[in-house]
């Protein structure tokens, strides 16, 4: 059943992902000539100070994209369920209820995963190949807020669209805008090392609240 | 299992309006059955209680003998379900949706589906979205009809539908349930295709059971007569019959489960000094509107 689930989102979803797929490649191939720019032209100990000590990033042309990938992504997997209110179709399939929701959910996580590696994949290979260790560790915790904002995005844009009431709409939309701002407070080089786990645990909560705007469809709330 | 459903003490308001005011009503197996009622009178309420997309506020709804808001997905499969619109996937093509829901359903038989499919105008290919409203309502039908479901409940089957749909529809269900296992419930606005099918009524008015008996019973009972009379008042009050007079201005009608001997003594004890006394045959929309009103 879970199978017939994700057959539905990719057939629903596979033009988009498609083109969402081209986007990140395009996005990852200019950040990694933009990496292998900055290694061929500039000094190491330029590179050494601007990337260490000033926490300079250059490879930031990524930060926004994960977050309108998780945008996109979750409003070709559900507005079409919001049209008609065809979610109705979805959730009377003989499955429990919240199975059903946390099924597209999941398949939406997968198609996003299946966006970000082969975007993030190639331009840690070249960093890997051009920077020193202390340089690569950095870029994965710079850009995980990036990633986890995607998936975040994904969520809240998933809970608006199942959500049935205008009103609960408007104030779930307030949260989202201000609770995904948290991910983009800084661009600078580790600045979120620290509070990544806890990035990471409200990223992993985000994933209840379509759930819940899913209750309260069924609820007529 | 007594009963296919079975509503009890339904309540719903929507803000300070009420929208069902206790109905209660069953449905027993191997019946078909007809919710009707005017725009408003409650039944898009009822069927969204009866497909858990709504909590009413008090009262209760089973189906299979099972609560409507805690269905288990085995009772889920033996459920099929029309939603008002004939609405689907429209991103899939015919083959698409067929191999889709078949993985959900133990009893799925492609067969039905595709013997439909097969009597319209359209290719294993064609996205749902490109079809029209007719040829939607019959992969929807089609789709339901494979699940082989015990019960299955239309919300609104007729909508968009020009009279050759209508017909089909009805005969696809007539067919299906010819066996006498399967428990229906429809509703529909279009009551005139709705006789011959139901075996059973249920006419919702504001919110409240106005009418629920065998069409049989209902088509032989409620009656109309029409009469001359000079003009005049009548004070019905709540009359237990659903008595119903009406002034035209040539001949005047009188309606309700009155029998013939009944009607001369009916009409004095209102104070209508009427002759000429005949009684007319009624469709089964004739006595819906004569039992809601026109306005």
């Amino acid at each position: 059943m879970t199978r017939s689930i994700f057959y539905k989102e990719w057939i629903k979803t596979r033009l988009v992902w498609a083109l969402l797929l081209a986007v990140n490649l395009g996005y990852a191939i200019y950040a990694i000539l933009r990496l292998r720019y900055v290694y061929v032209h500039h000094d190491p100990l330029l590179i050494w100070n601007s990337w260490i000590f000033k926490g300079y990033t250059f490879y930031a042309y990524y930060e926004k994209l994960p977050l309108l990938t998780g945008i996109l992504l979750a409003v070709a997997q559900f507005l079409p369920e919001l049209l008609n209110r065809r979610m109705r179709l979805s959730l009377h399939l003989p499955m429990g209820e919240d199975r059903v929701v946390a099924a597209h959910l999941g398949v939406g996580l997968l198609l996003m995963a299946l966006l970000f590696i082969p975007a993030l994949l190639p331009m840690y290979a070249v960093a890997v190949a051009y920077f020193p260790p202390e340089f690569i560790g950095g870029m994965l915790t710079t850009s995980t807020p990036w990633i986890l904002a995607g998936i975040a995005a994904y969520m809240f844009t998933a809970a608006l669209l199942l959500e049935g009431r205008w009103f609960a709409r408007i104030v779930l939309a307030i949260i989202a805008a201000a609770s995904l701002r948290l991910f983009f407070q800084e661009i600078l080089y580790s600045a979120y090392e620290r509070i990544l786990p806890v990035l990471i645990a409200w990223t992993a909560l985000t994933f209840f609240i379509p759930l819940l705007s899913s209750q309260r469809f069924r609820k007529g709330i | 299992m007594d009963f296919a459903i079975e509503c009890r003490d339904l309540c719903h308001r929507y803000g300070r309006k009420p929208a069902l005011r206790g109905v209660s009503w069953s449905l027993k197996p191997g019946r078909i059955c007809g919710l009707l009622g005017r725009n408003g009178a409650g039944k898009t309420t009822t069927i969204n209680i009866l497909n858990s997309f709504l909590v009413p506020e008090s009262g209760t709804c089973k189906l299979l003998g099972e609560d409507s808001h805690s269905l288990s997905p085995a009772t889920k499969a033996r459920i099929g379900y029309l939603i008002e619109g004939h609405v689907q996937y429209g991103f899939f093509n015919v083959e698409q949706i067929e191999r889709f829901y078949s993985a959900f359903y133990p009893k799925w038989d492609a067969s039905i589906y595709y013997h439909l499919i097969s009597r319209l105008d359209i290719g294993k290919k064609q996205k749902i979205s490109t079809m029209s409203c007719g040829q939607r309502s019959q992969v929807a039908l089609g789709l339901i009809l494979a699940q082989k479901p015990d019960l299955i409940v239309f919300d609104d089957y007729s909508m968009g539908l020009d009279p050759g749909y209508r017909r089909l529809f009805i005969d696809v269900i007539r067919d299906y349930a010819a066996d006498g296992k399967r428990s229906i419930l429809l509703t529909s606005h279009i009551i005139q295709d709705l006789e011959g099918l139901i075996d059973d009524c249920i006419i919702y008015d504001k919110g409240r059971v106005l009418v629920d008996t065998q069409t049989e019973r209902l088509s032989q009972d409620y009656r109309r007569y029409s009469f001359t009379a000079p003009e005049f008042k009548a004070h019905l009050g709540e009359a237990p019959d659903y008595l119903r007079v009406e002034q035209h201005p040539s001949r005047h009608l009188m309606h309700g489960f009155v029998n013939p001997d009944e009607v001369a003594s009916k009409l004095a004890q209102l104070g209508i000094a009427a002759s000429d006394i005949k009684e007319e045959k009624m469709t089964l929309e004739d006595i819906f509107i004569a039992l809601t009103g026109k306005y």
